[in-house]
Order: structure tokens, then C-alpha cells, then sequence
């Protein structure tokens, strides 16, 4: 039987009356780079910040490395965990350096791990300067740092490559490829450019209006000649 | 498009916003502090007349404070949302600005009608005479409606320019403190030019206060306008001002500024991570220099009056402290909580410190922080008054209680910072938990003359810099109660963040 790093039982997340999120069972298995997919607003990033209890669930259960997620427990998972989700937060008034710091302390690493963080995201020329003064690339580059920092055993990425450009995509490809073999973390990672998750995912998850419509093995799913990109588009049309 | 298609656009804008809920809370607020003033006295015949002699005195405290709140709330919207890049392609500088000032000119316009209608209420309420001359309530009516638009078009400017809207309320307050002040001053043409103390200086109920019959008596007298044209000329001058910055204006942003300085060493900071998060800020100065600018005020104030503060070191430090806690205190704490929160509110924040830490130890973190600096302000008075005692060479003995009143001070100093750490966990604007902090400070004022000290955060910080009220008070119900509110707030804050969904920015 496979082991399941996470898996989620009915997940559900309502906005007034309306459901984010319906019955999501998600099931990564560890080990393995999950790619989760879904158009605009299908509801990936309300089901991340599920997983890391950054919002409570109307309905279902979270079970994340083996513990069922709730507020009072909340903490000791995500100490194991790395996660960017949304957009990347920093204290634009401290430098790239501080920023890392406090991450640092929070996390009881030490000096090594933020050289190593820095240089992971080729930001170490950088690292002086205040992050208010960075470009939208190089923020984002900097959240991934702070996620992957101190090897975590589960990583979550909620569109990291965006605003990179095409050497840093590519970077960010080999990192990401290269997590589970380095450090034997899983990752969960969504995104929109589908060739990027079709070169690094071994697992996709596709999700279209809250709803889970697709999940398995990604060469399950391209079915002969057909790509990821059309196998989604043709699944999230009509839905 | 016309400034009046523009106009209904910013209406659709603040829906949802409640804007106007702020000034109700204002006029609510005024009429409460109207009927603990005047509920109970007789003359209802020229009851009017003393509503008329209060009410610009009130208005002088709150309604820069609320302006300058609507105004940064008017702004808020477009710097939050970075819409001014957008809103700069499809319409001009100018445009942008003097639609929000005509929305802004309609709800005050709003506030002063509330205003006016607030007083015949009251006439009623209070049982007193409501025929009076509805002459007076419009030139009331005016005198306040042009004094409001002085001041809306400073902090429109202000948070039109300044992203950081804490300058905006800064101001606001600063002006508010300095108008109440100079009512207690003689009267000067420095006076006359203060937009905020135009409220009273143009007012027409006189008062007239017998020295040994203690009786007051209100009398009309011909409005002093002068006051009122100068208000005129400092909006056509601010309008000026306005207009020329607007030409200039661009969405810049920020330069990016590389650091000069190249270190291939990683050196880690020692100090905690709450402390290291304020880098830069400048909240904490505040802590230093008002408590440096009440003691100036308060020593220049005992020396003059020395024929009645007869009781030396006693007196000075009433002097020294007065002001200091009914007022300014609360605020600073207010703007450093919320400074601390801000960092976190702002972006995306808010995921990032959730998944780093317990929310116990956040909260405490704060706590820890703001207590820190507010007790390191607090002995800083301390010095402050025995700096200033010895250069006067106040004679007799230092009081005895002074450590005792220090010490409660500190505890209730921390009753607040536990409050306000509360609120601005909760309230994500910046201004809202400052006005709350101020229209605080006024509560525990009341509550300390209605006799009920122990009953907010606020009244015990006062009663404990009191010495006179601390004679009375009772040590023991003062540390209970102080405990109880500290551990309370500390309790809900921590609950609802970790209980409450995450939200941020984006």
C-alpha cells in the first residue's frame, strides 16, 4: 500500500453562501512531486491554505504527515513543512539577508542554512539589499528561499515561477526536480504553465470550481498523442 | 468625463466602505460627552447658549481626528490596491483629487448637517429651550462646515501624497492637542491662524465665569470672523499648494536602490525578532519625544503658575503627566501597535508568519515589544521629572510614593499596550485602532469623573499617574482588575488568531 503524505477526507470551504472548495480528497503520496492544477479561481489556493490550516474548513478533515490538522496543532506541522503560497510575503524595509533571518529564527537554523538558501536562489549578490528594492522576480525567487529552507519534509509551492524569467523558470525546474532525490521532501506545486508541470510532476491533481475533477498519475492521463494542455482544457470546459 | 460623472464613480467606489459611520461614531460620541457635561444643570432658558459655547470646544478634539481618518480612508483605497498606477491612464492628477475632495466636501456637509441636528436633539434630551434663533445654528453650521473643509483639504493632501497614512493622522491629532491647548493660553493671533482652533476662536456664545458667586453665566456676542477668513485663505493657499504638486505628479515608484555596502560574510543580528522587524521604523521615537514635549509644556506651566501649584514636587509632576496620560499616551501606544502589526498585515504576510510560529508566541512577542518600549517612556517621564524638578530647585522632599506611582503606572501602561495590541490584531487599517486609542483616552477621562476608574484600560493608566486620585484608590481591586484585563485581551487576541481564517492582502 502507498503512504500517503496528505490526504484529505471532503474538504469543504464556504464564502458566504458559496463553496470555494466541495469535497476535495486529495491524496499525495510521499516522495513524489504532486502538480495541481486548475484555471483561475478553481480554488488551488484556498485548498493549500487549507492543508496548512491558514483557514479553518466548513466541512472535511486535513490529515498532513501523519497528524489530522487542527488549530492546536497546527504549529508543529508546519514546522515541518516550507510553504509559498500566493504571492511571496517579506518585510520590504529589511534586506534580503534579514528577511531570511527571521525565518531562520523561527525555524532554529543557523548561519550555514541562509548561505545555503541564498545561494540556492542565486540571490546572494543581492542579499544587502532592501527587499522593497527588489524586482517582482527576484521577491519571488526569495519566497521559494524561505520555503525550502531547512529541508522541510513537505513543501508547498503555490505558482512559484511566477514573474521569473525564462533562466530562472528553468532554475527553479532543476531545483524542484532535483527536492525529492536531495532532501526526500515531496512537493506540492501549482501552476499554470502545464508544460512546466508535465516536465517535473509525477502525480497531477486537476481542480475546476472547487471541485477535484482529475487525480492520479500524469502518464495516466495523456492518453496517447494528447498533451496536458489539451487533456485540461478539454476537462475544464464544460465543467 | 465631467467631474460629476467621475464623482458617482467614487460613490460606487466606497460601497461597502460605511465611510459615513465614522462620523456617526463621531456625533454619537460628542453627544455622550454633551450629556455627562450638561445633564443636571438648570437653565433651560439659555441651555442653547451653553450647547453653542461647548460644542466647538468638543468638535476642536474630534473632528480633526475624524477628518483626518476620513480622509485617509478616501485614499487608502487607491494606495492599497497600487490603483493610482492604473487610475492615472484613464484620467488626470487633478481629476483623481478633486473628485475625492468634492465626495469628501458632500459628507462633511453631511457631518455638519449631523452636527446640527445633533444639537437640537440634545435641546431636547437635556430638557432645555430648543426656540432659539435658527440664525445661530446656521452660522454655526457655517463656521464649522468652513473649518472642516480647511482641515479636509490638509489631509487630503496629505494622504494623497504620503502613502504612509500614519503622517495624515499624526497631524490630525497633533492639531487637535495643539488647538486644545491654545484654548487654555490667552488669546493670541497665533491662535486666530491655527485652522483646528477655529471651531472656538469664531464662536459666538461667550462665557462669563463670576470668580466668588462660581457662577457662569453664557452671554451672545457678535461672531469673530477673522478667523474664519483666514480659514478661507489657507484653503484657496492649500488648494494652491495642491494644484502645483498635482502638474508634477507621477506614479513613481520607489527607486531601487542597490546597497552599497558588500559583505561576503554573514553576520546574524542578536536582537529579537520583533525588534529586528521595527528596523528602520521610526515608531518608537514618539515614546521619547512626547514625553520630552509634555514636560517642556508642564514645567512652562508650572512656573507661570506658581501663585496656585503650591505644593512643589506634587504639583510638578500633575503638570508633567496630565496631558501626557489622558492623551498622548494611549496614541503612541496606539501608532506602535499598530506599527508592529502592520508589518505583518501588509502582503502576504500574514501565511508567511502563520507557518513559522504558535500564535501565543506572536501575540506575546508584541506584547513583549510594546510593553518594553511603553515602560522604557514611562521612567523616561520619571527622569524627565526629576531633571526639570532640580533645575527649578523645587524645595521639600521628593514625594515618598513616587515609586509606587511609577510602578502602577507601568502595570497600567500594559493594560492599554494589551488592548491595543488587541485591536490592531483585529482591525487591519491603520487609523481606526489610533482613533479608537484617542476616543480611549477620553473615555477614561470620564470614567475617572463618574467615579468608576476600574472600568477601562484607560481610566486605570490615568488613575495610577494621578497621585491625587491614587490616594483613594484601592491597591488591591487596581491590580485585579489590571491583571484581569491583561490576561483578557491576551486571551481573545491568541484565540482569534489562531482560530480566526488567515487573511491577507492579496
Amino acid at each position: 500500500m502507498k503512504k500517503y503524505i496528505i490526504e484529505t477526507y471532503d474538504l469543504c470551504k464556504k464564502s458566504g453562501n458559496k463553496f470555494r472548495v466541495k469535497d476535495v480528497n486529495l491524496a499525495v503520496p510521499q516522495g513524489c512531486i504532486y502538480g495541481f492544477l486548475g484555471p483561475n479561481g478553481a480554488g488551488k489556493t484556498t485548498t493549500m491554505k487549507l492543508l496548512l490550516g491558514l483557514i479553518q474548513p466548513d466541512g472535511g478533515t486535513v490529515e498532513i504527515l501523519g497528524q489530522k490538522m487542527s488549530p492546536r496543532n497546527r504549529f508543529d506541522i508546519n514546522m515541518r513543512t516550507g510553504s509559498l503560497i500566493e504571492s511571496p510575503g517579506f518585510y520590504g524595509h529589511l534586506t534580503g539577508q534579514e528577511n531570511l533571518e527571521i525565518i531562520a529564527r523561527y525555524k532554529n537554523l543557523g548561519t550555514a542554512d541562509i548561505k545555503e538558501a541564498l545561494y540556492t536562489v542565486s540571490l546572494y549578490d543581492r542579499k544587502d539589499d532592501k527587499v522593497k528594492n527588489y524586482s517582482l522576480g527576484m521577491k519571488q525567487r526569495l519566497g521559494i528561499a524561505m520555503a525550502l529552507m531547512g529541508k522541510p519534509e513537505l513543501i508547498i509551492l503555490d505558482e512559484p515561477t511566477n514573474g521569473l524569467d525564462p533562466a530562472g523558470i528553468n532554475e527553479i525546474r532543476n531545483l524542484v526536480k532535483s527536492i525529492p532525490e536531495k532532501c526526500g521532501s515531496t512537493v506540492i506545486i501549482s501552476s499554470h504553465l502545464l508544460s512546466e508541470v508535465e516536465q517535473i510532476a509525477d502525480y497531477v491533481g486537476i481542480i475546476n470550481k472547487g471541485k477535484m475533477i482529475y487525480q492520479g498519475l500524469l502518464s495516466e492521463l495523456e492518453i496517447g498523442d494528447a498533451s496536458l494542455e489539451e487533456v485540461f482544457l478539454e476537462m475544464t470546459k464544460g465543467a | 468625463m465631467g467631474i460629476i460623472g467621475n464623482l458617482f464613480i467614487e460613490l460606487k467606489k466606497h460601497k461597502r466602505r460605511c465611510n459615513l459611520l465614522l462620523f456617526i461614531a463621531v456625533i454619537v460620541a460628542e453627544m455622550a460627552f454633551l450629556y455627562g457635561n450638561c445633564h443636571g444643570k438648570d437653565g433651560s432658558a439659555d441651555g442653547w447658549m451653553m450647547l453653542f459655547y461647548n460644542i466647538p470646544i468638543i468638535n476642536c478634539v474630534f473632528f480633526p481626528v475624524a477628518i483626518a481618518g476620513f480622509a485617509s480612508r478616501l485614499m487608502d483605497i487607491e494606495h492599497k490596491g497600487e490603483m493610482l498606477k492604473c487610475l492615472y491612464t484613464f484620467s488626470t492628477p487633478q481629476k483623481i483629487f478633486f473628485t475625492k475632495y468634492l465626495y469628501g466636501a458632500i459628507c462633511t456637509l453631511i457631518l455638519v448637517a449631523m452636527q446640527c441636528g445633533s444639537i437640537i436633539l440634545c435641546c431636547g434630551i437635556l430638557g432645555f429651550d430648543s426656540n432659539f434663533p435658527l440664525k445661530y445654528l446656521l452660522i454655526h453650521g457655517a463656521i464649522t462646515y468652513i473649518t472642516c473643509m480647511t482641515l479636509l483639504s490638509i489631509h487630503l493632501l496629505l494622504s494623497f501624497f504620503y502613502r504612509n497614512q500614519a503622517l495624515s493622522i499624526s497631524v490630525g491629532i497633533l492639531g487637535s492637542f495643539t488647538a486644545f491647548f491654545s484654548l487654555v493660553l490667552p488669546e493670541s493671533v497665533i491662535q486666530k491662524f491655527l485652522p483646528w482652533a477655529t471651531f472656538v476662536t469664531s464662536g459666538f456664545v461667550k462665557m462669563d465665569w463670576n470668580r466668588n458667586t462660581r457662577e457662569v453665566k453664557y452671554f451672545l456676542d457678535k461672531p469673530d470672523l477673522t478667523s474664519v477668513f483666514i480659514c478661507i485663505g489657507w484653503i484657496v493657499l492649500l488648494t494652491c499648494i495642491t494644484l502645483m504638486l498635482l502638474k508634477k505628479s507621477g506614479v513613481e515608484e520607489a527607486e531601487k536602490i542597490k546597497s552599497k555596502r558588500k559583505t561576503t560574510k554573514i553576520a546574524l543580528h542578536r536582537r529579537p525578532v520583533e525588534i529586528l522587524k521595527l528596523k528602520g521604523s521610526p515608531a518608537w521615537i514618539a515614546f521619547f519625544i512626547v514625553p520630552a514635549i509634555s514636560a517642556a509644556i508642564g514645567s512652562v506651566n508650572y512656573i507661570s503658575n506658581l501663585s496656585i501649584l503650591k505644593e512643589g514636587w506634587y504639583s510638578l509632576w500633575t503638570q508633567h503627566t496630565l496631558f501626557l496620560c489622558y492623551f498622548f499616551m494611549p496614541v503612541i501606544i496606539g501608532i506602535f501597535t499598530g506599527c508592529i502589526w502592520r508589518v505583518e498585515h501588509s502582503g502576504t504576510n500574514m501565511n508567511l508568519l502563520m507557518t513559522h510560529q504558535r500564535p501565543a508566541k506572536i501575540v506575546l512577542g508584541k506584547y513583549a515589544a510594546t510593553c518594553f518600549i511603553t515602560s522604557v517612556s514611562l521612567i523616561w517621564v520619571v527622569v524627565l521629572y526629576l531633571i526639570a524638578g532640580s533645575l527649578m530647585h523645587i524645595d521639600g522632599e521628593l514625594p515618598s510614593g513616587i515609586i509606587q506611582w511609577i510602578g502602577l503606572g507601568i502595570l497600567s501602561s500594559w493594560v492599554i499596550c494589551a488592548f491595543q495590541v488587541l485591536v490592531s490584531l483585529v482591525i487591519r487599517n491603520f487609523v481606526l485602532p489610533i482613533i479608537i486609542a484617542f476616543l480611549g483616552g477620553f473615555a477614561g477621562l470620564s470614567c475617572i469623573a463618574k467615579d468608576m476608574p476600574y472600568l477601562t484600560p484607560f481610566s486605570l493608566f490615568d488613575l495610577a499617574m494621578n497621585q491625587r486620585e491614587l490616594g483613594n484608590a484601592n491597591i488591591g481591586t487596581f491590580t485585579l482588575s489590571s491583571v484581569i484585563f491583561i490576561v483578557a485581551f491576551i486571551m481573545i487576541s491568541i484565540l482569534y488568531l489562531s482560530r480566526s481564517d488567515v487573511r491577507s492582502n492579496e
